[in-house]
């Protein structure tokens, strides 16, 4: 499962996706994305905060994956 | 990464305000109301040569779009609502961003301008890296 990731998640895991491999690493919800990238990138819990989208909206951590999904990493939003 | 709506856009390019004033420019409208966002030249005493920003761009745009409407349903006089946003380096000094919003008469666009642009910076998917002199950091990213 590929995720994408922005800005300071991006920095932080060195690139702008990042592919979970679910024959390996058993998947997936939303939470399940957030303690994988966590585990393999503890940086990130120094974040104020980030959200998942799924889909291009935010979802919460309860939110069931499919492999045709669009996944992203949305650390805190810094607009205007 | 550029839409050509003429209402939503986020671009690389100067931004133009006429453009944006003219989106939402209606005959029977009295009131154009407009935000210009600039990029100040200092944070917390240190100097910001420029910005860089970067967007998750159609989510971005999706977002965009969602609040017009929510601001619509909220103040029921708005009429058309225009919001065009940089990505890219922006220098000290440019803008960043630009919001009209048009309405029959002027009443409700003073609120509802503030309004978007509040939930621009807290909900839509763009970030902006200060860069100065010594270094650079991810606006809001930490504790």
């Amino acid at each position: 499962m590929t995720i994408h990731l922005f800005a300071v998640a991006r920095d932080i895991v060195g690139s702008s996706v990042y592919t979970i491999d679910t024959k390996q690493v058993p998947c997936c919800t939303v939470g399940d994305v957030r303690r994988i990238l966590c585990k393999e990138f503890p940086e990130l819990l120094t974040l104020r905060s980030f959200a998942v989208a799924v889909n291009q909206r935010l979802a919460d951590d309860t939110v069931v994956l499919t492999p045709h999904d669009e996944v992203a990493i949305i650390p805190p939003m810094s607009g205007g | 990464m550029v839409d050509t709506s003429p209402f939503f856009l986020l671009t690389e390019q100067l931004l133009d305000i006429g453009s944006v004033s003219k989106a939402v420019q209606l005959p029977h409208c009295g009131a154009v109301n407009l935000f210009v966002g600039t990029v100040r030249n200092r944070t917390a005493e240190r100097s910001v040569l420029y910005l860089d920003y970067e967007a998750y761009t159609p989510m971005a745009l999706a977002v965009m779009q969602d609040i017009a409407m929510r601001a619509r349903m909220k103040w029921q006089s708005i009429e058309a609502i225009a919001l065009h946003h940089r990505v890219g380096r922006v220098y000290a000094g440019d803008i960043a961003v630009v919001l009209a919003v048009s309405s029959p008469h002027r009443t409700e666009i003073f609120m509802a301008t503030d309004w978007i642009m509040s939930e621009v910076k807290s909900s839509v998917p763009i970030w902006k890296k200060e860069v100065y002199h010594d270094g650079a950091v991810w606006v809001s990213a930490h504790a």
